[in-house]
């Protein structure tokens, strides 16, 4: 098992450095921030002495032997927008979207397995059919109209719900964290709902029909011959049948969530990274897009290798050296 | 003492399934006892009957499925018609089930000893140290070695045969009055389909269990069972003591299976088949279902025969038996 950790770890730097060079050479490709950071009307000398102090009138490949230098000791460089390090801004912002993200995938989940597992169980029953009909419109109904939506409705029309910011925050080891006010929690129903939405119809949809496989197979049979109980069967057998499939969705959702809560986080200005990003892009912040997507990559292997970890734990098949 | 009531007694009993195409007869009125201790077997290919009837008579048939008449009663007491909870506190304590493939029907995630524990605890409220005290037991009354340490193996760790073991163990935990085995042997090797085979027929014998042993195989079933039923299109067609119905069969059908065992002809030889193939269920043609494939078929064929028993319990359903010796 370390053996395999380490395997995993050594692959996820290499990941890393090839996703280092991509992003650095596309991010170049983007545009040249200097546009952006001088006004039309500098003269030529500010401008070159400019283009000098950021290292940007070196060869590419210098410049990225440079970055890439600085990063194996951890520094991402500065912000050319905010002057501060970019792993302070990335990390100043990445507590709002870690909550968000995480509530939301866990309430998804929470939420969604029962019901998907109702609806493999039970079929046809109407509740059932009223289940799949809300996870066909979760798939559907595009993010940012039904967040528009939430807000018309519970923040403009009904006025019960916050529809914007994070409110109140409070500390817990250094962070600040809405989850731990009323008030946080408040504001954060809105985008987290907005989120879960589509994760929530997915989750049903998986639970489904997993179940449904399941419910048919023998082991359920010999279970129910045996006299267990319905929600035995369904709590401790077909739960941990279809859980595989289920850990990797919630990894993966959770992951790409994480990154990429751009439209939520912009329509409810919740101050996540995901607007850090959609903002850097737009001022051609170079060091924070680089930055911001390496941190992904590492972001998505690590949750991948939780996720497989995860698969030995639940599938005892799947363990090293379990065959006898 | 009175005279011994039948441990089981089914009488008429039906299991339709509706489907869109019509009503499948998968059982269509059959009736059988079964005596404390007596080893049944309930022969008949696939699509006979055979497992349904299982099914049906510890409440387990799922719709479409429905037991559309007849009787079931265990200890005297009726089934049918009993709720599902009532149901389910029979099952496992008072009527166990194995199954044919034990890779398929124990759960690959959960440990042994987990999987024994839900079945316990399914009827009793035992403690974790109780249920693996108990479950140790069972284990090593079906002869797994080292049962205390092979409890927390997954089913994958065993070996197939060990793996029908562990299920049967997991069947005998509540000491049932009744076990059915529906086709226990079939997805093993042969030589250990002889070890389950004799392990079985000692387990029932030493906890004086009544067995319903369900297969297509009748080697298997002529060693292990008292009574034997032969099972055709949902019907029994012969049934009676396994000595009478094996060795002077009546019915052209059971004597056409015993000629396709390859033990009885002599080897080089092309066995003997049954021609044809098993009407559909859903238009089982009128009169005697097996009349189609049946060289002895005559015209009153058409019309259904009744199922006539012998003084000695030897039942046939056919309008020209055959007469006793091969």
């Amino acid at each position: 098992m370390v053996g395999f950790v380490i395997q995993r770890l050594l692959q996820a730097g290499l990941v890393m450095a090839a996703m280092s060079v991509l992003v650095f050479v596309g991010v170049y490709a983007v545009g040249n921030p200097i546009d952006v950071l001088l006004s039309p009307n500098v003269d030529q000398i500010t401008r070159l002495e400019t283009i000098a102090a950021y290292g940007l009138d070196r060869p590419l490949w210098e410049q990225y032997l440079l970055f890439a230098g600085r990063l194996i000791h951890g520094d991402f460089g500065r912000s050319f927008i905010f002057g501060v390090p970019v792993l302070d801004l990335i990390f100043s912002r990445l507590p709002a979207t870690l909550e968000l993200t995480l509530a939301a995938v866990i309430a998804a989940t929470l939420l969604g397995v029962p019901l998907g597992m109702y609806a493999g169980y039970r079929p046809d029953s109407t509740a059932s059919r009223v289940i799949m009909g809300v996870s066909i419109l979760g798939f559907s109904v595009p993010t940012f109209w039904v967040g528009l939506l939430l807000i018309f409705v519970f923040g403009v029309e009904l006025q019960v719900l916050p529809a914007g910011q994070r409110g109140e925050t409070a500390t817990l080891f250094g962070i600040e964290w809405s989850f731990l006010t009323g008030n946080g929690l408040r504001h954060m129903l809105l985008p987290a709902l907005n989120l879960s939405l589509f994760k929530l119809a997915m989750m049903i949809r998986l639970a489904r029909a997993g179940t449904r496989e399941v419910m048919f197979g023998d082991t359920v049979k010999f279970a129910r011959a045996a006299g267990l109980r319905e929600r035995t069967v369904l709590g401790r057998h077909v739960l941990k049948l279809i859980a595989i499939p289920i850990v990797t969705v919630f990894g993966l959702e959770f992951g790409s969530t994480l990154a990429f809560a751009v439209v939520t986080e912009t329509i409810f200005s919740w101050p996540g990274v995901g607007k850090l990003i959609i903002d850097s892009i737009a001022t051609l912040d170079r060091p924070v897009m680089v930055a911001y997507l390496v941190l992904v990559a590492f972001l998505f292997i690590t949750i991948n290798l939780v996720v497989d970890l995860t698969y030995a734990a639940l599938d005892p098949r799947l363990r090293r050296g379990g065959a006898r | 003492m009175s005279a011994p009531a039948p441990l089981l007694e089914v009488a008429d009993l039906a299991t339709y399934f509706d489907s869109k195409r019509g009503v499948l007869k998968a059982v269509d009125g059959i009736s059988f006892t079964l005596k404390r201790g007596e080893v049944m077997g309930l022969v008949g290919e696939s699509g006979s009957g055979k497992s349904v009837t299982g099914f049906s008579v510890i409440g387990l048939i799922d719709p479409p499925g429905r037991i559309a008449a007849g009787s079931v009663k265990l200890d005297g007491e009726e089934l049918v018609g009993k709720d599902a909870e009532a149901l389910r506190t029979l099952r496992g304590r008072r009527v166990a089930m194995v199954f044919q493939d034990p890779m398929m029907t124990l759960n690959p995630v959960l440990s042994i000893g987990t999987q024994m524990r839900l079945v316990l605890r399914a009827h009793e409220d035992v403690s974790r140290a109780d249920a693996r005290r108990r479950s140790i037991e069972a284990l090593a009354r079906v002869g797994i070695p080292d049962a205390a340490r092979r409890l927390d193996d997954f089913p994958h760790q065993f070996s197939g045969g060990m793996r029908q073991r562990v299920a049967i163990a997991i069947a005998l935990l509540h000491r049932p009055a009744l076990i059915i085995a529906d086709e226990p042997t079939t997805a093993l090797d042969v030589s250990i389909q002889a070890q389950i085979l004799a392990e079985m027929r000692n387990l029932v014998r030493e906890s004086g269990t009544a067995m319903i042993w369900i297969s297509h195989d009748l080697a298997t079933v002529s060693s292990i069972a008292d009574s034997i039923a032969v099972m055709y299109a949902g019907r029994i067609v012969e049934s009676g003591p396994a000595h009478e119905v094996l060795g002077a069969p009546r019915h052209p059908y059971t004597k056409g299976l015993l000629e396709s065992i390859p033990g009885e002809a002599p080897p080089g030889s092309v066995l003997a088949q049954i021609p044809g193939a098993m009407p559909s269920l859903l238009a089982l043609p009128a009169g005697c279902a097996f009349r189609a494939r049946c060289t002895y078929a005559q015209d009153a064929c058409a019309a259904m025969p009744a199922l006539a028993a012998s003084p000695q319990g030897h039942a046939v359903r056919c309008h020209f038996p055959l007469e006793g010796m091969r």
